[in-house]
């Protein structure tokens, strides 16, 4: 059997890649000071927290599920890390993360016992959450407790090497989840589920429990996130973290990760994350656009990498 | 009888099964029995409890009463993971693996081969490949995606799955619609092959020929109960298909045919020429006169639904015109086809025809709506009045225009298909499969439906995979394979051999495409 | 998803048994919101007099009206989570448009009906372009309208322009606390109207028939003929007009527009509505007096929240819980 170069897996596989490539060379062009090694540890620095939920919802994805309630999670989190940043520093950091799991668990239990569709159960869950995080947050915010956590602070703040630790914290997670994903039955059966869910029960692989595991993944890593947000803005908001969702499944879905589930790369989620990233640098650098240009040319990317993945699908699904 | 052996004289032994769903009986004491290193053939029509009880088996549905004693122990799976530990693989119809993962893992997935705890792809690659080699099937490339695989190898790698989970009952539904004729010679040496190492495979086929070629016994359903159980060499064709249906095989009316020079002069409804889109459509040339039954033969995958879809307006050609009464039309999509008073039954009612909780009323005016309405505005009044009609007319058997439609059986679902064209008056009806899962008296009522019609003057391209059907009922029959056309036969030439032959004609060409 | 069995359907002209879950899925709207007034009748004080009663269906108002066109997106089987920024975005273009123009173009303020058309409008174009967005392009409704959700906030405040967040506009306000007679406000009006033509457009016409039947089956919906992809663009875009009704009645309620709460959270109350309603999730039927009762009951549990009390960051907890627990009972169906 020859093996013919097949176009649409090379951008598949490779356009991210490529396209994030080009715009480091444009925006270093562009900007000098994009250039310099700070930055680009700010760049890293700051995507760890979105990039910790975008390795949650890589697995959510390739499950053939979806994930709104992630930003919700994360200001959920961040409002029980700062509350118990003043007592012992080791509740802070597990309860927050403990949490997040446990909000991920009852999403699992809604799409995988109570059978309500993934975008409606974690959308209800989206909001409900936020009310927990207002609930919780007492009156507008919770302020990092008193000095003796000031550590709490410091994981955003410090270094190893000159290299920031949410950025570590991120990297680990990634190449934990790469590993995951392909080396091990869980991963496998994620995409198993994503491909064709009849069939994984057929073969009978324990698709609830997968699911729960998938959704109580992302939820745990939701919490790691809005942790890391609490140390870097020393309280804890309930508004916080607002509009992660779409941020994370862009960065998935641009990561070349099929919205139907099954197919794509965990470590394509990287990519996305650097591209987002880097956009998000860029209007910085500029200096001349609102916040909102952020969400809008996101969204937008999202969009235009959705059609493009439609497209794809399409032009398979005429030339079997 | 059955029940005086001893056990161990059996792999499996079903006893007595009985299974409800709200409103049916689906099984009603059924014993099933396998020995083992054969194959058994369960044989019944659509809705007899096949699938059924071979869901109970593989712990899809779970039994109301009864007994399964598999390998000597007595089981309840209550799921398919535990059917398949205790030694039960099935093989569906649909094609139930992953299609984005590649061979070798569809052959591993749930169980792979570990080293410190991590999957060891390495040996899961060695062992699919030496499995597969083992089958005859040494050019595949495991690494490389399933869904890239011919239809056989996928069907193949499914058997490599259970083969290598050690399974001693392999439940096969199906396994040869969408395979040539090759291709199920290569399936079944391995199922000889598989036999040779005491495996059993309960063998479930629409296919008599097949059914009389690989398996030793069979047990036959009727109705959620059990007909008998029968070695191969006590049966004939007729005599099983007799047992199946309940009488004599021989109750099916003969359409007269026109003669073939009495259609020649009528003037086509519709006429294509050189239609082509993709690989599954090739300069397909087909025309269809006023009055006229055109049948349209082929396997399935030969192109045949793909043909109806372009005519219909629902896949767009590549290249070849339509002509509609003499003058050349473009269609963009069923909607535009409609206008030109094309009808169409999709071969799957579930997905493509019904609103299953919609109503007969609402189903059967779907299509006529602006005619039933002013401004926009529906008249419940006049669709009821349709529907009334057209109940009564086609003796649809409802308890009125407001049930909703998935209550119905099958043949009255589909009466009320047809009859959403019908009260349009159509020129052309194309129909996809317009008896498939229907029982047999069902089947009978539509087909005198449709010569009716086109005794009335409606062009009619009908597909099907049951040769006799469009025997009885066609003027003339158009034969595809591969996607092209290979032959025509009228009135006067339509014979099973004929037919045959031209399919046949068709995998010795479609041989020299692969070998390209 | 469980298959059927492949026995025979189920006999014809067999009498349905009515059992008393069914009655309850029937009626589960109207059994919510008779419980909830006596709740409130007993908990709540004030809580029979007309000043509160007026009050709480004027608030009920947007909401029920962004429900209304969530209850035809859901029976197409879609869904619209962008209904909330839908609503900013409208307000946003009328006040713009009424209070300041847009001075770049040299557009002066213009009056009330023409802002006002020009902010249906805005809406409309939203609903329009989710439509194209999900029928034409193919991508799922979740992802077109968040990413409308979240990215429309931003586009509403870029249509407000060097306007502060909030701003007052009297007379507007002024039409908004109309009262005709003295005690019916206008608003009821507007809603009464509305209803009773959502009414008449699932029950009567074509339109609806063929929304419901894209939502039971889209690929048989094709293959009768109905074009899918004009009908779901009519779909979102009705739901985009119903928004800017909604966004124009909040905005004249309380008299200011503010992109950042204009709107907010509501796809939860609507969704909310449509599922206690009685509309299926997975698509068919809509179901008008359910989501209008659904809407009420929604916003007689931010009373509760509200009068009693209880601090108002609750009601997102329970709203949520009642649209788990309403999608619960329909997939128990």
């Amino acid at each position: 059997m020859t093996k013919k170069i097949d176009t649409t897996r090379l951008i598949r596989s490779q356009g991210p890649l490529v396209t994030l490539l080009v715009m480091c060379a444009v925006a270093a062009c562009w900007f000098p000071e994009f250039r310099t090694y700070d930055n680009m540890a700010n760049i890293f620095k700051q995507v760890s927290m979105t990039g910790l939920i975008s390795i949650g919802m890589t697995f959510v994805i390739l499950s053939g599920g979806i994930d709104l309630s992630v930003g919700s999670i994360a200001a959920v989190a961040s409002v029980i890390a700062a509350r118990l940043s003043g007592g012992v520093g080791l509740f802070a950091v597990l309860v927050p993360i403990i949490a997040g799991i446990t909000i991920g668990a009852a999403n699992g239990v809604l799409i995988t016992r109570a059978k309500i569709p993934p975008f409606i159960a974690t959308l209800s869950m989206m909001l409900g959450a936020r009310g927990l995080a207002f609930i919780m947050a007492d009156k507008g915010g919770a302020p990092v407790g008193a000095d003796k956590t000031a550590w709490l602070s410091q994981i955003s703040k410090a270094d190893l090497l000159g290299v920031p630790w949410p950025a570590i914290i991120f990297v680990l997670a990634l190449v934990v989840a790469i590993l995951v994903a392909r080396y091990t039955p869980f991963g496998r059966s994620v995409y198993a589920i994503g491909g064709n869910e009849e069939a994984a029960v057929m073969m009978g692989l324990n698709v609830s429990r997968n699911k729960m595991l998938v959704y109580m993944i992302c939820g745990g890593l939701a919490g790691v996130a809005g942790l890391l947000l609490t140390s870097r803005v020393n309280s804890g908001q309930p508004t916080a973290a607002a509009g992660w969702e779409l941020i994370a499944i862009a960065a998935v879905v641009i990561g070349g990760t099929a919205l139907t589930g099954g197919v794509g790369k965990m470590s394509h989620t990287l990519y996305g994350v650097l591209i987002l990233g880097i956009i998000r640098n860029v209007i910085n650098l500029y200096g001349k656009l609102d916040y909102w240009y952020i969400d809008l040319i996101t969204g937008i990317l999202l969009l235009a990498v959705v059609l493009l993945q439609t497209r794809i699908a399409g032009k398979q699904a005429v030339k079997p | 009888m059955t029940s005086q052996l001893a056990n161990e004289d059996y792999l499996l032994k079903m006893k007595g099964i009985s299974k409800s769903f709200p409103g049916v009986k689906a099984l009603q004491q059924v014993d099933f029995c396998v020995k083992p290193g054969e194959a058994h053939a369960l044989m019944g029509e659509n809705g007899a409890g096949k699938s059924t009880l071979v869901k109970v088996l593989t712990g899809i549905h779970q039994r109301d009463n009864g007994e399964i004693v598999f390998d000597g122990n007595s089981i309840s799976p209550a799921n398919a993971a535990q059917a398949q530990h205790a030694g039960i693989s099935t093989i569906y119809q649909e094609l139930n693996l992953i299609p984005d993962l590649s061979v070798a893992e569809n052959v591993f997935i749930g169980r792979e081969p570990r080293k410190m705890g991590f999957i060891d792809w390495k040996t899961v690659e060695t062992l699919a490949k030496d499995i597969l080699d083992k089958m005859g099937l040494e050019d595949v490339d495991v690494g490389e995606p399933f869904t890239r695989q011919s239809v056989a190898v996928q069907q193949m790698v499914a058997i490599a799955r259970a083969v290598s989970i050690s399974a001693r009952l392999l439940v096969m539904d199906e396994p040869t619609s969408s395979l040539s004729e090759k291709e199920v010679g290569i399936l079944f040496d391995v199922i000889r092959a598989l036999k040779k190492k005491n495996m059993s495979v309960i063998f479930i086929s629409h296919k008599l020929d097949e059914v009389f070629e690989i398996c030793d016994r069979a047990t036959i359903l009727r109705d959620g109960r059990l007909v008998g159980e029968y070695p191969m060499q006590d049966l004939t064709k007729l005599k099983m298909i007799s047992l199946m249906i309940g009488r004599d095989a021989e109750s099916v009316l003969e359409r007269k045919r026109e003669a073939a020079d009495g259609l020649g002069d009528r003037q086509a409804v519709m006429a294509a020429t050189g239609l082509s889109r993709g690989r599954k459509t090739r300069e397909v040339s087909i025309d269809v006169k006023t009055g006229e039954i055109l049948g349209v033969a082929g396997l399935l995958g030969s192109g045949r639904t793909e043909l109806a879809r372009i005519v219909f307006g629902d896949h767009k050609q590549e290249s070849g015109q339509i002509k509609v009464n003499d003058k050349p039309v473009s269609m963009k999509s069923p909607g535009d086809a409609i206008r030109l008073g094309f009808g169409f039954c999709s071969e799957d009612r579930k997905e493509e025809g019904i609103f299953p909780n919609m109503s007969v009323m609402d189903n059967m005016t779907m299509a006529i709506l602006p005619k039933l309405s002013k401004a926009g505005v529906l008249s419940q009044k006049a669709q009821r009045e349709v529907a009334e009609t057209y109940i009564s007319k086609m003796r649809i058997a409802t308890s009125g225009p407001d049930q909703l439609i998935k209550e119905l059986s099958g043949g009255n679902q589909q009466k009320v298909l047809l009859a959403r064209w019908l009260c349009k008056n159509p020129v052309l009806m194309i129909l996809d499969e317009p008896t498939r899962g229907i029982d047999v008296g069902g089947k009978s009522e539509i087909e005198s439906i449709i010569t009716d019609l086109a005794d009335k003057g409606v062009a009619i391209l009908m597909i099907s995979s049951e040769l006799e059907e469009l025997i009885r009922s066609c003027d003339r029959i158009a034969v595809l394979s591969e996607g092209k056309k290979v032959g025509e036969l009228n009135a006067k030439e339509i014979s099973e051999d004929g037919i045959m032959h031209m399919m046949a004609h068709g995998h010795d060409a479609r041989e020299d495409v692969h070998d390209e | 998803m469980t298959s059927k069995p492949d026995a025979p359907a189920v006999e014809t002209g067999m009498l349905k048994p009515i059992k008393a879950t069914e009655v309850f899925r029937k009626y589960e709207s109207m059994f919510f919101f008779v419980v909830l007034i006596i709740l409130n009748a007993f908990i709540t004080p004030e809580f029979l007099e007309w000043g509160t009663l007026r009050n709480t269906l004027v608030q009920v108002f947007p909401v029920m009206m962004v429900a209304l066109g969530m209850t035809m997106v859901i029976s197409s089987g879609g869904i619209d989570i962008s209904v909330g920024s839908i609503m900013a975005i409208s307000g946003a273009t009328t006040a713009r448009l009424y209070v300041t123009g847009v001075s770049s173009l040299g557009l002066e303020p213009v009056g009330l009906a023409p802002a006002l058309a020009c902010g249906v409008a805005a809406a409309c174009m939203c609903g329009f372009l989710n439509g194209i967005l999900i029928a034409k392009c193919k991508i799922q409704p979740i992802i077109v309208t968040l990413v409308v959700m979240i990215a429309g906030r931003g586009l509403a405040q870029i249509i407000l322009g060097e306007l502060s967040t909030s701003l007052l506009f009297t007379s507007f306000a002024d039409f908004g606390s109309l009262r005709i007679g003295g005690v019916i406000p206008v608003q009821m009006l507007i809603v009464v109207v509305i209803v009773a033509a959502m009414i008449f457009v699932v029950k009567k016409t074509n339109f609806a028939k063929r929304v419901e039947a894209i939502g039971d089956n889209r690929r048989a919906a094709r293959l009768v003929g109905i074009n899918t992809v004009w009908v779901t663009v009519g779909v979102y875009t009705l739901c985009g007009l119903l928004c800017s009704i909604a966004g124009n009645m909040e905005a004249a309620r309380i008299s200011v527009v503010n992109v950042g709460s204009l709107g907010l959270l509501v796809e939860l109350d609507a969704i909310a509505a449509v599922a206690i309603g009685g509309t299926a999730f997975s698509g068919g039927k809509a179901r008008i007096m359910g989501t209008v009762f659904g809407a009420i009951v929604v916003q007689l549990v931010t009373i509760i929240v509200n009068m009693n009390n209880i601090p108002d960051k609750y009601s997102l907890l329970f709203k949520a819980v009642i649209v788990i627990i309403a999608l619960w009972t329909q997939r128990k169906k």
